[in-house]
């Protein structure tokens, strides 16, 4: 048979060899420079490919879940009402459309809710900007924040995006964290103070931190040592960032 | 949920690394790998409920495959919070706990541009055997190519990857 290192090298580590040709060519390996150079820098390459290997982050699992969960909610919809996808029209992109209409309609319920309830103060823009960033997972901006995302790996909160940017003429950071159970907080930092928002809870004192509920979402704002927004889901993390930045 | 859905959601989430690998292979940004993943979901859904194929693992990686080759999605540009990932890290370097991890970062960084300078064949190639773990034979099947050209397409990477991240060292010091 005709010598070609590449051909063989390959075969070899790919075991595509029989156990005799294996063990001859293994012999073959330690007197052959050429085959030997081969096999060792595909072995290499090999390991540099397979060092990037990471663990599937919990977000995408999520996001997996809730795609998976979404098709089924349709399939049963579609089930109840007895329509049938109109052709060429798959249900996702029917939802596509119809999603951002449900999407407005609820962001208009969103802004008389707060506008309402805050006896007729409006929400100020830069906080109305900060909730409705927080809910699409969109970050101020792609700016790099001025300083380095604050250390809450005590919560177990991984950093996972910061970006700066203005909202209504404030300069924010916004840093972007997740805890192993999914839970997402996200801090907003600016030089100058956010306004207070309408039926905000007073926590400590008159220029202390304030808290309040905008639909699922909590938002804590302190003004000092920062000027500062915690917002998340979870109140009681909302909180317990605040805590560990120290401003409560 | 109906049980098919349920046994999907199992399978899908059984194989999810490996998929996320994949697709972290084929896609150029983070994010773009996660949307590949997500779009695979849903086209294997689909699939599933029709009928439930024999190997999941290799099925998925070709919808996953398939997927990243009808759209662009190396060209694609996707800003916002995946921008941020890297300065976290590479600012990360004044704090010992974390150096370490950000020299890793910066590696993995390299290995995986060094993958995607790769001819298609070859990167589709490493993507599948060395990112997702799957056997020549399944890589075989996948890319509709015999399995001796998947193993020569998957060797020449491996020697460019190796040769390419020696010479990068060397330039570096």
């Amino acid at each position: 048979m005709r010598h070609d290192p590449e051909r063989s090298a390959a075969h070899f580590l790919g075991g595509a060899m029989t156990g005799e040709e294996q063990q001859s060519f293994s012999g073959h390996l330690l007197r052959c420079p050429d085959c030997w150079s081969e096999v060792a820098q595909a072995r290499t390459g090999r390991s540099l490919a397979e060092s990037t290997r990471t663990s599937a982050p919990a977000a995408l699992r999520d996001r997996v879940r809730g795609l998976v969960e979404a098709e089924a909610l349709d399939e049963a919809l579609d089930a109840a009402s007895g329509t049938v996808p109109v052709a060429g029209w798959p249900r996702r992109r029917l939802a596509a459309i119809a999603l951002p209409a449900a999407a407005a309609a609820l962001a208009l319920v969103a802004v008389l809710v707060v506008v309402l309830g805050g006896r007729g103060t409006p929400e100020p823009p830069s906080l109305q900007q900060a909730v409705a960033d927080y809910s699409a997972q969109r970050l101020p901006g792609a700016q790099l924040p001025d300083q380095r995302a604050p250390d809450l790996t005590g919560l177990q909160l991984q950093p996972v995006g910061a970006g700066g940017g203005t909202y209504a003429g404030l300069d924010v950071d916004g840093f972007a964290y997740r805890d192993p159970a999914g839970r997402r907080v996200v801090l907003y930092l600016s030089d100058d103070p956010f306004p207070e928002a309408p039926g905000a809870q007073r926590l400590e004192g008159a220029d202390g931190p304030w808290i309040v509920r905008r639909g699922a979402v909590t938002v804590l704002c302190a003004r000092l040592p920062h000027a500062l927004l915690v917002v998340g889901e979870d109140a009681q993390l909302v909180r317990s960032t605040a805590s560990a930045l120290g401003v409560l | 949920m109906e049980v098919d859905d349920r046994e999907f959601l199992e399978a899908f989430t059984e194989h999810l690394d490996r998929l996320h690998n994949l697709a972290r292979g084929l896609t150029s940004h983070r994010q773009d790998a996660e949307d590949l993943v997500s779009e695979t979901c849903l086209l294997a859904l689909r699939g599933w409920r029709r009928h439930a194929p024999d190997d999941a693992a290799a099925w998925f990686a070709t919808i996953c495959l398939n997927a990243a080759r009808s759209s662009y999605r190396r060209r694609a540009a996707r800003p916002v919070e995946v921008a941020a990932e890297d300065w976290l890290l590479d600012r990360a370097d004044d704090r010992a706990d974390t150096a370490g991890s950000a020299l890793a970062s910066l590696e993995a960084r390299r290995v995986r541009d060094a993958v995607g300078r790769l001819p298609t064949p070859q990167l589709e190639a490493i993507a599948l055997m060395d990112l997702g773990g799957y056997t020549a034979a399944q890589t075989a099947l996948i890319v509709g190519s015999p399995r001796g050209t998947v193993l020569a397409r998957v060797h020449r990477g491996r020697k460019v990857l190796a040769r390419t991240l020696a010479d990068e060292r060397e330039g570096g010091r």
